[in-house]
C-alpha cells in the first residue's frame, strides 16, 4: 500500500539534478543534489495538484499541458513551451544508454509555409439541438448526436423509382434500355440512390436467374456511370452485389447450359470499374476485396466457378493485384487444377471442362501480368497492348495502409494450406525483387507453350519470339506447338487447352467489349495464397452467406469417388463435391 | 438603488473600504457592523463547556476562526510579532487598539489570556473566551481586524501602500500575489507546531488512542473515530515541522490507512509534505493551521475521551485536541455512523450548529404590482366571445399570487432592488402568459428533454448558459472567446453606430426596430476580450446584458445590444470560476481561486461585498430567488450561505466529500439542492440548516443542476454523459423538521435515492454542462460532445 502510494508521485533521482546543473556549469555535492531532488520533486506535485483545479473547471477529464501550465504560471514559474500538441508525445529508449526521450522532429517551416494543401480552417462551432427525450421518454440509445437526415421522397421520385425498376425488370428490351440510359445520366436522384441500391442488393435473391441478375448488374453499372451521384458509403453495398455474382457458386450455374461466365466476367467488370471510379470512397477498400478474393480462391472445396470469379476479378483489378495475389497462389492451386484436368473420365467432363474455363482465365491473367512486367523492367522493350498500360495508381495510403495485414496472415495460412512453395520473395509485398525471367520461369513451367509471350530464358535479353499485341486473344488463337518454346523438359502438356479455346476467346472478347476491363496499374498490396484463416472482409460477407444453404448438402455425401474411380480421389473430391450436381 | 450605494457605510465588517487602512472607525463600527455582537453572548453562554474554553461564536465573520488559547507564552510571542507587523505595516491605530485590548484581556484573564494569535491576524480573529464579560472586546478585537482585512481586500486593487502587506488574508489568497511578503506571518502560523516530545512516542500515542477508540462502546466509537482524521494530520504535520522527517514518513505510512476514504484528497496532498520548507505555503496545511477542525460530539463520549486522555496522561494529544480541534459538545444520545458519515468530509471538519442558527428570510419576494399592458387584445381578437371572461383571473393572477406577503420572505426593501422598467413589465407579461401554458410536471408527467449540443468545439467549452425566455444560449470557451446564439429564428443584431443612429427618426413607432442594424444579423456573435479560459457565463434577466468570467481574473460585463465589452471588473486578481447575475438584475455575484465571493453592482468598479471564510476555491456561486442571499460552494467541500445585506454567513452545510461544483435553489426559496465531485447531490432545507436529502446515482461529478419551474422535479446532469430527473416534491414532503432535530442538527437521511430517480437519460459522449427549464417547464441541456 505504501509502496503504492508512493509510486503516484514524481520522483526525479538526484543524478538528474546533478546532471542538469552540470549542464549549466554547476558542480553539485550528493547532498545539495539529494535536497534539491527532493524539493523538485515536491514542487511538480504541488504544481500537479495546481492544475488539476483547471482541469475541472474546464470540464475536462484529461489534464492538458495547458492546464499544468496555467498552474505554473500562476505560481510565477515560467511555463513550460513546446508541449501543446494534442497528440500525445510517445517517449522513445535508446537502449545502450537507457535514456527514454521524446521523439523531437525538425519540422521544415519553409515547405510548410508554402504547402499547398493547407487544410481547410476546421469546421465552425454551433449549436444543434435535438430532441432528445420526449415526456422523459425517450429511445433508449444513446442521444445527442446529430440526427441523421431523414429524406422524404417526393411523389415524382416515387414515381420514377417504380417506373425504373418496372423497365429494368420487366420484359421490353427496348424499354429497359431507356430506363438504363436515364439512370446513368438522371441529375436528380440522389435522393432514390438508397433505394436503387437495395434493388441492386436484391441479386442474392434471384440467384436462379441470370437473366434477372444481368439486369441488375446494369442498374449497378449504370448506378457507377452516373456523374450526379455520389455513391459514398452506398459503394460498399454495391460492391458487395457484384462480388456476389462474380463469386458465388450462382444456383444458375448448377445448369452447364447457362452462360454463368458471362455473368461474371461482366461482374468483374463492374467491380473493377467501381473500385477505378468510386474506390477512394471507402478507405481500404481495395484491400479488402483482394482478400476476398484471395479467400475465394484459396478456399479448394468452392467450385471451380467461384474461382473463375475470382480470378477474372483479380484480372479486371489490374496486373498488380494477379501478381499479388494470384501468381503467388499459382503453385499451389496449379496441383488442384491440374488433378481436374487430368481426370478424363467421363463424369469429370463437366469438371473438367470448368476447370478448362479456369485455366483460361488464369492464362490471360499471367499474361497481362508478364506483359506488364516486361514493359515496367527496365531495359525490356514496351510491349504488351496498349489498353493495359497503367493509368493510374490507386491512392497512396490505401498501398501503404493496407501492404501489413495480408502479408501476415498470408505467411500463416500459406504454410498451414500446403502454401509452402511459394517462394519466399513472392510474399513481399514490394515486388520487384522477383525478376521478370524468374517470373516468366514459374509460369513457363505451369503453362508451357501457351504463354503467349515469349522471354529468352537463358539470358535476360528480350523475348525470344515478339509477342502479338493483343497478346491474350492472340495467345489462344494462335496456341504454339507443344514443348516448342523455350525447351523447358518441364513444361506440362496441356492437350486440352486448344480445343477449349474456342469457347474460352468469345467469352474473352465481350469481356473486353463489355467492360474495357484493364485498366492496370495498382500498386501496393501483397497478398499471398492459401490463406485459409482470412476472415471475410466487408461487403464479400454478405456475398457469401447463402453459399452454405446452397453447398451444404453435397458434402456429407461425396460424389466424386464413386462416379470417378481411381483418379485421384483427393484433388477429385475437392472439386467434385462442389460442383452442382449436372443432373 | 441609490440607497445601496450608502450601504457599504453601515455594513462594516467585510465592505471594501478603500480608507479602511488607514482605518480611521474601527472602534466604532465593529458592535453595529457584527452581527457577532448580538448573537455572540447567548451562544457564548450556550457553549459554555466548549473544551479548552474555545468557543468562536461567530459564524459570520468574514474568516476562518483562529487557533485557540494556547499556553501563554506562545500567545505573547504571536502577540508581539503582530504588534510589530501591524507598526511596520503603518496601521497605528490597529496597533493601538490592539495593544490596549491584550493589556486589558491580560488583566481580566490573567496568564491564560486571550490574544488575536498570529492567525487572527490573517483575519480569523483568534477571540476565544470563558466569560461571556470578554465577548464585548473580543468582537471590538474581531471587528478591527475584519476591518483592516476589508480595506487591505479593497485595495489591493487599487494598490494602497498601507495596507499592500496586509494581505496575509486568511488563507494567503484574497490580497493577491504578496507571497513573499506574508512569509513572517506563515512562520508565525506555523510556530504554534514548535512542538516538544519525543517523536518517536507519537506513533504510540497515536495508536494507544486507536486502541482506546475501537475498544469502547460502539455508540461512542463511532463518535470518537471523528478524532482520527485530524489528530493524524497534525500529529503528522508537527512531525514534519520539527524536522522528524523518518517519523513523519513512517507515522503517515502506518496509520493513513485508517483514515476515512473521502479524506484521500487530502490525504494525498500532505503525503507530499515531507519538509518543514515546504510548509509554507501549502494551502491545504495553511487551512488546517488556521482553522480549528470542528468536531461534533455528545458529552459522554467526550468525557470518555477526557478521562482517557488524562488518566494516560497523554498529554501530546491533549494538546492536540485543546489547540486545534473545536469540539462541539451536545447532550442525548451519541449519534450514530451514519449520522456522522452524512455530515462530515469538509476540509475542516462540521460546521458548527450555531453556524446555522441565524434566522434566513427564504421566502419569495412579493411581486411588484402593475397593471398588465392592454396587450392582450390580440388574443382577445382570436378568441370567441366566452373566452374573455377567462382573460380577467389571469389579469389578477399577475399580482395575486405574491398578493399576501410570505412569512419567511425579507422585507421587501431589505436590500434596495433596481425599479422595472417598462420592458421588464412586459417580460413579466410574457411569463405569466407562458406560465399558464406549463406543463405540470410530476412523477408521471416527466419532461421532454432536448439537447443543445456544442459541435466542433474543439475550443473547450467551459461554461454555459441560456436566457430565461430560452432564446439565446451562450457558452464559454477555454480559448477566451464568449459566442452568444441565437436559438430562435430571430437573430442576433447590434445597434447601429453613432451617425447612423442620429439619422433615424426617433419620433417612430418603430424606432426600436430602426436602431437595430440589419446588416449585422447573425445567428452567432462572439465576443473577444478575455485573456483565458472562460469559466462562467450569465445573462441578465433582461437580456441587456453579459457576464463572463475567466482565469484571467476579471469579470467582463457585455451589451447584447452592440456586442461589445462595457466593464472589465478587477478584483478576484486569481482565476475567477463563476458568476451569476441576481434573479433582478444589476447585482451580480462572483467567486474564484481567491477564496472568497464578491458581490458587484454593474454601476460599480469595486465590489459592494466581499464574502470571505471559504478555506479553499469557491468553484460555484449563485443567488437565491428573493436575491437577499448568496450560495457558494466551494474546493473546501463546504456550501456557505451568505446573506447580501451585511454580508454575513449565515449557513454552512457540510457533507460533501468533494469539491461542490453546482448549486441550485428551489423556486420557492425554501431548499438547495448541491452536486459535487463525489458525483451525489445533497438537498438542504435553509430555514432550519439541515441536510435533509441525499441523492446517489451519478458516477462522475455534476456540474448542472436545476429545479423546474414549479419545484416538482429536480434534474442534474453530470460528467458522466447523464441528465437524471429526480422527485423533489416527494424529497420535500414529509421532512423531519421536529424540534428535537432543528435543535441537535441530526439527522436521519433516507436511503431513497432510488425511488426518487425518476429517469436516466443518456448523451452520447457528452458531458452536461448545463441545463435549463423553459417558462412551459421543457428541459434544455446542453454539452459539447466529445470524442474520447
Amino acid at each position: 500500500m505504501a509502496e503504492r502510494e508512493e509510486r503516484r508521485f514524481v520522483e526525479l533521482p538526484r543524478d538528474s539534478v546533478r546532471l542538469m546543473a552540470e549542464s549549466t556549469g554547476l558542480e553539485l555535492s550528493d547532498e545539495v543534489a539529494a535536497l534539491l531532488a527532493e524539493d523538485v520533486c515536491y514542487r511538480l506535485r504541488e504544481a500537479t495538484q495546481n492544475s488539476s483545479q483547471f482541469l475541472k473547471h474546464t470540464r475536462r477529464r484529461k489534464l492538458t499541458v495547458e492546464d499544468f501550465n496555467r498552474a505554473l504560471r500562476w505560481s510565477n514559474v515560467e511555463a513550460v513551451c513546446g508541449y501543446g500538441s494534442q497528440d500525445a508525445l510517445p517517449f522513445r529508449a535508446l537502449k545502450e544508454a537507457e535514456l527514454f526521450f521524446q521523439e523531437d522532429r525538425e519540422v521544415n517551416l519553409v515547405e510548410l509555409a508554402l504547402a499547398t494543401n493547407i487544410p481547410k480552417g476546421c469546421a465552425e462551432t454551433a449549436v444543434r439541438v435535438h430532441v432528445s427525450y420526449l415526456d422523459g421518454k425517450g429511445n433508449l440509445e444513446p442521444q445527442g448526436a446529430v440526427p441523421s437526415a431523414v429524406s422524404t421522397l417526393t411523389d415524382d421520385l416515387l414515381k420514377y423509382y417504380q417506373h425504373v425498376t418496372r423497365a429494368v425488370l420487366g420484359d421490353d428490351p427496348q424499354l429497359m434500355k431507356v430506363a438504363l440510359q436515364d439512370l446513368q445520366t438522371n441529375s436528380k436522384i440522389a435522393a432514390l440512390l438508397p433505394y436503387f441500391v437495395y434493388v441492386v442488393s436484391g441479386v442474392k435473391s434471384v440467384s436462379h436467374d441470370l437473366e434477372q441478375l444481368n439486369r441488375l448488374l446494369h442498374i449497378a453499372r449504370s448506378l457507377i456511370q452516373n456523374p450526379f451521384l455520389c455513391l459514398g458509403s452506398y459503394v460498399r453495398s454495391l460492391i458487395g452485389s457484384v462480388m456476389y455474382c462474380a463469386l458465388e457458386p450462382l444456383a444458375a450455374s448448377i445448369n452447364p447450359l447457362n452462360d454463368h461466365w458471362t455473368l461474371r466476367d461482366y461482374a468483374a467488370m463492374l467491380l473493377s470499374r467501381i473500385f477505378w471510379t468510386h474506390g477512394d470512397l471507402v478507405s481500404g477498400l481495395y484491400h479488402q476485396i483482394l482478400l476476398s478474393l484471395q479467400k475465394v480462391l484459396a478456399d479448394p472445396v468452392r467450385p471451380l466457378c467461384s474461382h473463375y470469379g475470382a480470378v477474372v476479378g483479380l484480372h479486371a483489378l489490374g496486373w498488380k493485384a494477379v501478381e499479388r495475389v494470384l501468381y503467388p497462389h499459382l503453385p499451389t492451386y496449379w496441383a488442384n487444377l491440374q488433378a481436374v484436368l487430368d481426370d478424363y473420365s467421363v463424369s469429370n467432363a463437366q469438371v473438367k471442362a470448368d476447370g478448362h474455363k479456369v485455366y483460361g482465365a488464369i492464362l490471360v491473367a499471367v499474361e497481362r501480368l508478364l506483359k506488364m512486367k516486361a514493359q515496367q523492367a527496365p531495359g525490356a522493350h514496351p510491349e504488351g497492348s496498349p489498353r493495359h498500360s497503367p493509368k493510374r495508381d490507386p491512392p497512396v495510403e490505401m498501398g501503404l495502409g493496407l501492404t501489413q495485414p495480408p502479408l501476415q496472415l498470408g505467411g500463416g495460412g500459406g504454410g498451414g494450406g500446403g502454401g509452402g512453395g511459394v517462394p519466399p520473395s513472392s510474399t513481399s509485398p514490394v515486388p520487384p525483387p522477383l525478376s521478370l525471367l524468374d517470373m516468366y520461369r514459374e509460369l513457363y513451367d505451369f503453362f508451357g507453350d501457351s504463354l503467349a509471350a515469349r522471354f529468352g530464358t537463358a539470358s535476360p535479353a528480350p523475348p525470344t519470339s515478339p509477342p502479338t499485341p493483343g497478346t491474350p486473344d492472340n495467345a489462344r488463337k494462335d496456341p504454339p506447338a507443344f514443348g516448342g518454346g523455350g525447351g523447358e523438359g518441364a513444361a506440362r502438356k496441356m492437350p486440352q487447352l486448344t480445343a477449349n479455346a474456342t469457347t474460352v476467346s468469345p467469352r474473352e472478347e465481350e469481356n473486353r467489349g463489355v467492360g474495357g476491363v484493364g485498366i492496370g496499374g495498382v500498386g501496393g498490396v501483397g497478398c499471398v495464397g492459401g490463406v485459409g484463416s482470412v476472415g471475410s472482409v466487408g461487403g464479400v460477407g454478405d456475398a457469401q452467406a447463402p453459399r452454405p444453404a446452397l453447398h451444404r448438402p453435397p458434402i456429407p455425401r461425396p460424389r466424386g469417388p464413386p462416379r470417378q474411380p481411381g483418379h485421384r480421389p483427393g484433388a477429385r473430391d475437392v472439386f467434385q463435391k462442389c460442383r452442382f450436381a449436372p443432373r | 438603488m441609490a440607497a445601496l450605494a450608502e450601504e457599504p457605510a453601515e455594513v462594516a465588517a467585510v465592505k471594501p473600504d478603500p480608507e479602511a487602512g488607514t482605518s480611521p472607525q474601527p472602534p466604532a463600527a465593529p458592535p453595529a457592523a457584527t452581527a457577532a455582537a448580538p448573537t455572540a453572548p447567548p451562544a457564548a453562554a450556550a457553549e459554555g463547556e466548549v473544551t479548552g474554553g474555545g468557543g468562536d461564536p461567530t459564524p459570520p465573520k468574514p474568516a476562518a476562526p483562529g487557533p485557540a488559547a494556547s499556553p501563554s507564552a506562545l500567545d505573547r510571542q504571536t502577540l508581539v510579532a503582530v504588534l510589530q507587523f501591524l507598526r511596520r505595516s503603518n496601521l497605528r491605530e490597529s496597533e493601538e487598539i490592539l495593544r490596549r485590548e491584550a493589556r486589558l484581556l491580560g488583566d481580566d484573564l490573567g496568564a491564560a489570556a486571550l490574544s488575536p494569535t498570529a492567525a487572527g491576524l490573517l483575519g480569523a480573529p483568534g477571540s476565544d473566551a470563558d466569560s461571556a464579560g470578554g465577548e464585548a472586546l473580543l468582537s471590538r478585537v474581531t471587528a478591527a481586524t475584519a476591518i483592516a482585512i476589508g480595506g487591505s481586500v479593497a485595495t489591493a486593487a487599487s494598490s494602497s501602500p498601507g495596507v499592500a502587506a496586509v494581505p496575509a488574508v486568511p488563507p494567503g489568497k484574497v490580497g493577491g500575489g504578496v507571497v513573499v511578503e506574508d512569509q513572517p506571518d506563515v512562520s508565525a502560523v506555523l510556530s504554534a507546531y514548535n512542538q516538544q516530545g519525543d517523536p518517536t512516542l507519537y506513533e504510540e500515542y497515536y495508536s494507544g488512542l486507536k486502541h482506546f477508540i475501537e475498544c469502547s462502546l460502539d455508540c461512542h466509537r463511532a463518535e470518537l473515530s471523528q478524532l482520527f482524521y485530524p489528530l493524524f494530520v497534525h500529529m503528522y504535520l508537527e512531525l514534519v515541522y520539527n524536522q522528524h522527517e523518518s517519523e513523519a514518513k513512517s507515522f503517515f505510512e502506518r496509520f493513513h490507512g485508517d483514515q476515512e476514504c473521502y479524506y484521500q484528497d487530502d490525504l494525498r496532498v500532505l503525503s507530499s509534505l515531507t519538509k518543514k520548507e515546504h510548509m509554507k505555503g501549502n494551502e491545504t496545511m495553511l487551512d488546517f493551521r488556521t482553522s480549528k477542525f470542528v468536531l461534533r460530539i455528545s458529552r459522554d463520549s467526550y468525557q470518555l475521551l477526557k478521562r482517557h486522555l488524562q488518566e494516560k496522561q497523554n498529554n501530546q494529544i491533549w494538546n492536540i485536541v485543546q489547540e486545534h480541534l473545536y469540539i462541539d459538545i451536545f447532550d442525548g444520545m451519541p449519534r450514530s455512523k451514519q449520522q456522522i458519515d452524512a455530515m462530515v468530509g469538509s476540509l475542516a471538519g462540521e460546521a458548527k450548529r450555531e453556524a446555522n442558527k441565524a434566522k434566513v428570510f427564504f421566502g419569495l419576494l412579493k411581486e411588484p404590482e402593475f397593471d398588465v399592458p392592454l396587450d392582450d387584445e390580440d388574443e382577445e381578437g382570436e378568441n370567441e366571445e366566452g373566452k374573455p371572461k377567462k382573460k380577467k383571473p389571469k389579469k389578477d393572477s399577475v399580482g395575486s399570487k405574491s398578493k399576501k406577503q410570505d412569512p419567511n420572505a425579507p422585507p421587501q426593501n431589505r436590500i434596495p432592488l433596481p425599479e422595472l422598467k417598462d420592458s421588464d413589465k412586459l417580460d413579466k407579461v410574457m411569463n405569466m402568459k407562458e406560465a399558464a401554458r406549463r406543463v405540470r410536471l410530476g412523477p408521471e408527467c416527466l419532461p421532454s428533454i432536448c439537447f443543445y449540443t456544442f459541435l466542433n468545439a474543439y475550443q473547450g467549452l467551459t461554461a454555459v448558459d441560456i436566457t430565461d425566455d430560452s432564446s439565446m444560449i451562450v457558452g464559454g470557451f477555454a480559448d477566451s472567446t464568449v459566442r452568444v446564439w441565437s436559438v430562435t429564428p430571430k437573430k442576433l443584431r447590434s445597434v447601429k453606430t453613432a451617425a447612423d443612429l442620429s439619422l433615424i427618426d426617433k419620433e417612430s413607432d418603430d424606432v426600436l426596430e430602426r436602431i437595430m442594424d440589419e446588416k449585422t444579423a447573425s445567428e452567432l456573435k462572439i465576443l473577444y476580450g478575455h485573456s483565458g479560459p472562460v469559466y462562467g457565463t450569465s445573462f441578465s434577466p433582461d437580456r441587456n446584458y453579459l457576464l463572463s468570467c475567466s482565469e484571467d481574473g476579471t469579470v467582463r460585463l457585455w451589451s447584447l445590444q452592440t456586442f461589445t465589452c462595457l466593464v472589465g471588473y478587477k478584483g478576484h486578481n486569481y482565476p475567477v470560476w463563476d458568476t451569476q447575475f441576481s434573479p433582478y438584475g444589476y447585482y451580480f455575484v462572483s467567486g474564484g481561486h481567491d477564496r472568497v465571493a464578491r458581490l458587484w453592482a454593474t454601476d460599480h468598479y469595486q465590489p459592494l461585498r466581499i464574502f470571505a471564510g471559504h478555506l479553499a476555491d469557491v468553484t460555484c456561486t449563485r443567488f437565491h430567488p428573493n436575491s437577499n442571499y448568496i450560495a457558494t460552494g466551494s474546493a473546501d467541500r463546504t456550501v456557505r450561505l451568505w446573506d447580501v445585506l451585511n454580508g454575513n454567513c449565515v449557513r454552512i452545510f457540510t457533507g460533501h466529500k468533494g469539491p461542490i461544483h453546482s448549486l441550485a435553489f428551489s423556486p420557492n426559496g425554501r431548499f438547495l439542492a448541491t452536486g459535487a465531485t463525489d458525483g451525489r447531490v445533497l438537498l438542504w432545507d435553509i430555514g432550519h440548516g439541515l441536510m435533509v436529502g441525499e441523492l446517489k446515482g451519478h458516477t462522475d461529478t455534476i456540474y448542472a443542476l436545476r429545479f423546474s419551474r414549479d419545484g416538482e422535479i429536480l434534474a442534474s446532469g453530470s460528467m458522466d454523459n447523464t441528465v437524471r430527473l429526480w422527485d423533489a416534491v416527494k424529497a420535500f414532503e414529509d421532512l423531519e423538521t421536529d424540534d428535537f432535530t432543528t435543535a441537535t442538527g441530526h439527522i436521519n437521511l433516507p436511503e431513497n435515492s432510488q425511488e426518487l430517480l425518476l429517469g436516466t437519460y443518456m448523451t452520447k459522449s457528452t458531458p452536461v454542462v448545463h441545463l435549463h427549464f423553459t417558462r412551459r417547464n421543457l428541459l434544455l441541456a446542453a454539452g459539447a460532445y466529445s470524442s474520447q
